[in-house]
């Protein structure tokens, strides 16, 4: 039976290729349309470490003065970065399973093929920030926590830079010359890009991760300044890292891993009493807010998700709500048209669900139709999103770097949305038709 | 002029998923359609404020110390003195981040020492005495900074000498003096890079920052130095005689690729295209709206197309007949527009003609270029095309009228039903 009402449908579909192109045509917009918003959508505001939302924290606290919030525009929020007094603190409290203190910095390398000297980001990090954050590395690994303090001459390369300088051989154990400084390699990542790149939002939600890691002695050792976001309030030189160091700058970003609720209480009070204690010594003047942000909380609350793409959904469910509204009309027209032959079939014995079914079987095809069309256009559309946010990444400004890459998601998007459209327009048609009364038909013949 | 609501309404009742479907499209569309407007409005008045700087003519170089050999002082020096002499160039000065690129520094400034609960945030700009020909802005009061005022760079000696003397924008001066004196008056900052207090010797009339995208665009604060950001970087603004900004480019960024091997050029851009780049979300969503809202109108003009086509088709044979018995085809297209509203007679024609004119023009108001389109496709011949409106309708109606009608559909079975039913039916009667 659903092969001869198949049969049927594209039998129909071929007698009206005019009125069946615009509804394919309609519905494939409408499709493609959100599909193309939604994907972007959910490369925002998705979190590229869910895995671990339970188990990585970002510590904040607010240490700006009492008269005014460190961000104007969120000043629920402490500054999103921590001072080299607070985070050290922290890092040696010897409660976390991992933690990281980090920030990103400017090199010059000259090594390897490149006969140019390359100018890269870097992260000056410790040791946990690639098991922490499930870094994948394709040569080697990282270094231990002996190196931070050391600091040892290590350096771990990005996919993307092994293969600019080395061609994409394993390159562990050469040296690289990075700011007039020899360091070993010691391992080189797989290709790695969270998106929004959540541990450090100070640099671009979107921007590639760096392209080196260098231990975090070095930091002091060759008094690297950020690169990043350095915020302060306080009347104070900070030119210099020893000077940022003794400041309250804020410049480290720091994120903690804390295996279960236990160590996340012992955490959050060991804040408490460090706030306390600090309040005391004439710090800390605003009103208590030390966080433990989980992922999703973090990324939430600095808004990584612009309310432009909100609207662009929003926008693109009102398109497709016209798209489907639309074909309903193309629908019943068709349907209703054909009314003589559903009334002769109801004549010769089908029954109400039979005309029913047969009718919402040709608006199945149709939507499946609509839909795989749909995923083509959107696939069209981001490529055009792509290059409307194309950034500049010698100069590190524009638009998103790698967002809007077509996913699984797009596909599950669009075979929903085809399941909606087949509902919303095919029933009420089916359902007309349906109901059209025999009779009339036959004696209008 | 009286509007013929009853029959329009009576006409609807009848029928009332066609409307129904139509005035759903059409409320979505101009829903969006008005937001659309105002958001994009919006969009296009913020890319094109004015910025106050010459940015057509100026392009920026980014250099960037790569080795130990590396002296930052001697190498800007160097490349001033060679970019002013390039003959095309109407000015060239070092600044610590380039204008309208989305970075740069900000600082605190206070009218009392220490006073940061009444600070005030602005751009920090180092610059030396040619930024005001360079970025082509215009003094409002006071003057710019002299040759020998200029400080050498932060972070190569150990202290930082504060500078003595400031430039403002006229927005910061507003937000610093209320009252409107602020030349000559004191100003202290929260990092020491101004000597405490340093002097407000002068003041733009209007300038853009960095942060485009900050309510506070406009806050500016020069001070005669060298720069040194956190890299031993420099960005170098070059102003060109109009029209030669390309070619004087092209030339500069040559030349200095190979002019010092201490140091590399990261990048050569012409402020224009960073400006692009800083307003690139607010140009994307214009965009993104536009399209949109182009392709709801174009879908719910198909749409009411195809609702008309409906209407059209559904009575092919009854046209048919009239065609046979003699009926012009402009007499079936009025029919057909005045049976939208009333189908007791057609004898009142004239009359009747406008109020569904009218009905129609509603439904079609958004669609007319796709609707003359289509019917100018298949009507060479004069109808009254002067209600533009009339014709995303008009068109199916047309249809209904040439096309096979007048042979085929008096035929009595269609031929194929399905091929399913094979019994013979009675002949058709008259309709």
């Amino acid at each position: 039976m659903l092969r001869y009402y198949l049969r049927l449908a594209l039998k129909s579909f071929a007698r009206d290729p005019g009125a069946t192109a615009l509804m394919l045509f309609a519905i494939a917009l409408g499709i493609g349309v959100c599909v193309m918003t939604l994907t972007v959508y959910h490369a925002m505001s998705s979190n590229p470490i869910w895995w671990k939302n339970d188990r990585l924290y970002a510590i904040t606290l607010d240490s700006w003065p009492a008269e005014r919030p460190a961000n104007i525009d969120l000043p629920h929020l402490p500054p999103t970065q921590l001072t080299y007094t607070d985070a050290n603190y922290f890092f040696n409290s010897g409660i976390p399973e991992r933690k990281v203190l980090m920030y990103q910095a400017t090199g010059v390398v000259l090594s390897g093929r490149a006969s140019k000297p390359l100018k890269i980001n870097t992260r000056i990090t410790t040791a946990d920030f690639f098991p922490m954050f499930d870094v994948p590395f394709q040569y080697g690994n990282g270094w231990s926590a002996r190196a931070d303090t050391g600091p040892e001459a290590l350096i771990v390369l990005s996919h993307d830079l092994n293969e600019r300088l080395f061609g994409g051989l394993n390159s562990v154990g050469r040296t690289i010359r990075w700011s007039n400084h020899d360091f070993r390699i010691v391992g080189v990542l797989e290709p790695w890009m969270p998106q929004p790149k959540f541990y450090d939002l100070t640099v671009g939600s979107f921007n590639e991760p760096e392209a080196a890691y260098l231990p975090w002695g070095w930091s002091k050792a060759l008094q690297l300044l950020s690169s990043g976001s350095i915020h302060c309030w306080k009347v104070e030189p900070a030119n210099t890292v020893d000077e940022l160091m003794s400041s309250e700058c804020a410049w480290i970003q720091m994120w903690v891993e804390l295996p279960d609720a236990d160590a996340r209480t012992r955490m959050q009070a060991l804040m408490d009493t460090y706030w306390n204690e600090q309040r005391k010594r004439g710090r800390f003047q605003r009103p208590r807010n030390n966080r433990l942000s989980n992922v999703n909380e973090w990324l939430e609350d600095h808004q990584v998700v612009q309310n432009d793409n909100r609207l662009l959904v929003g926008l693109a469910f009102a398109f497709l709500s016209v798209c489907l509204l639309n074909t309903i009309g193309l629908l019943l027209a068709k349907f209703l048209n054909g009314a003589p032959v559903a009334g002769v079939r109801r004549a010769l014995g089908a029954s109400r669900l039979h005309i029913f079914l047969q009718h919402l079987i040709q608006a199945g095809v149709l939507a499946l139709a609509g839909a795989l069309l749909g995923l083509g256009l959107s696939a069209v559309f981001l490529w055009g999103v792509r290059i409307l946010y194309g950034s500049d990444p010698q100069t590190g400004r524009g638009g998103y770097q790698a967002l809007a890459h077509f996913d699984s998601i797009g596909i599950a998007w669009a075979i929903a949305l085809a399941v909606v459209a087949v509902i919303i327009t095919g029933l009420y048609p089916a359902w007309r038709i349906g109901r059209v009364s025999p009779a009339r038909h036959l004696k209008s013949q | 002029m009286r509007l013929h609501v009853r029959p329009i309404l009576s006409a609807m009742l009848r029928n009332w998923t066609g409307p129904v479907l139509v005035a759903a499209q059409i409320s979505i569309t101009l829903a969006v359609l008005i937001n659309a407007v105002y958001i994009v409005k919006q969009r296009v008045d913020r890319i094109g404020r004015p910025t106050g700087i010459d940015v057509e003519n100026i392009f920026v170089i980014r250099s960037v110390g790569v080795n130990d050999k590396y002296a930052h002082e001697a190498a800007m020096r160097a490349d001033l003195a060679y970019l002013r002499g390039v003959t095309g160039v109407v000015a060239a000065a070092p600044i610590s981040s380039p204008p309208l690129t989305g970075r740069g520094d900000r600082i605190g400034v206070m009218l009392k020492f220490d006073d940061h609960a009444h600070g005030i945030v602005t751009h920090y700009y180092e610059v030396d005495d040619q930024a005001l020909a360079a970025l082509g802005v215009r003094l409002a009061a006071g003057r710019f900074f002299q040759a020998n005022e200029v400080l050498p760079p932060r972070r190569t000696s150990g202290d930082v000498i504060g500078a003595p003397v400031a430039v403002i924008t006229q927005a910061l001066a507003n937000d610093l003096y209320p009252d409107g004196h602020a030349l000559g008056k004191p100003i202290y900052d929260s990092f020491g890079f101004l000597t405490a207090p340093a002097t407000i010797v002068g003041i733009i009339e209007h300038m853009h920052g960095s942060r485009v995208s900050w309510d506070k665009f406009d806050r500016i604060l020069m001070a005669p130095r060298l720069p040194f950001p956190d890299e031993p970087a420099v960005n170098y603004l070059v102003r060109t005689r109009p029209g030669q900004r390309d070619v004087v480019l092209r030339a500069v960024d040559e030349h200095m690729q190979n002019s010092n091997p201490d140091r590399m050029i990261e990048w050569t851009r012409t402020l224009e295209y960073l400006k692009n780049l800083s307003y690139v979300a607010d140009r994307n969503m214009a965009i993104f709206l536009v399209a949109i809202t182009l392709m709801l109108i174009a879908i719910t003009c198909i749409g009411i197309y195809g609702l008309a086509t409906f209407n059209v088709s559904r009575r092919a044979r009854q046209i048919g007949t009239r065609r046979a018995l003699g009926a012009q085809r402009e007499d079936i297209v009025r029919y057909f527009l005045v049976e939208k509203a009333d189908n007791d007679s057609w004898s009142d024609h004239r009359l009747r003609t406008r109020s569904s004119e009218r009905l129609l023009a509603f439904h079609s108001l958004w669609l007319t270029a796709a609707g003359s389109l289509l019917s100018r496709r298949r009507d060479p011949d004069a109808l009254d095309r002067r209600a533009t409106g009339r014709m995303a309708a008009r068109a199916p109606c047309r249809r209904g009228v040439t096309g096979s009608g007048d042979t085929q559909r008096l035929r009595a079975v269609p031929p194929s039903t399905e091929g399913f039913v094979t019994l013979n039916l009675p002949k058709q009667q008259q309709g």
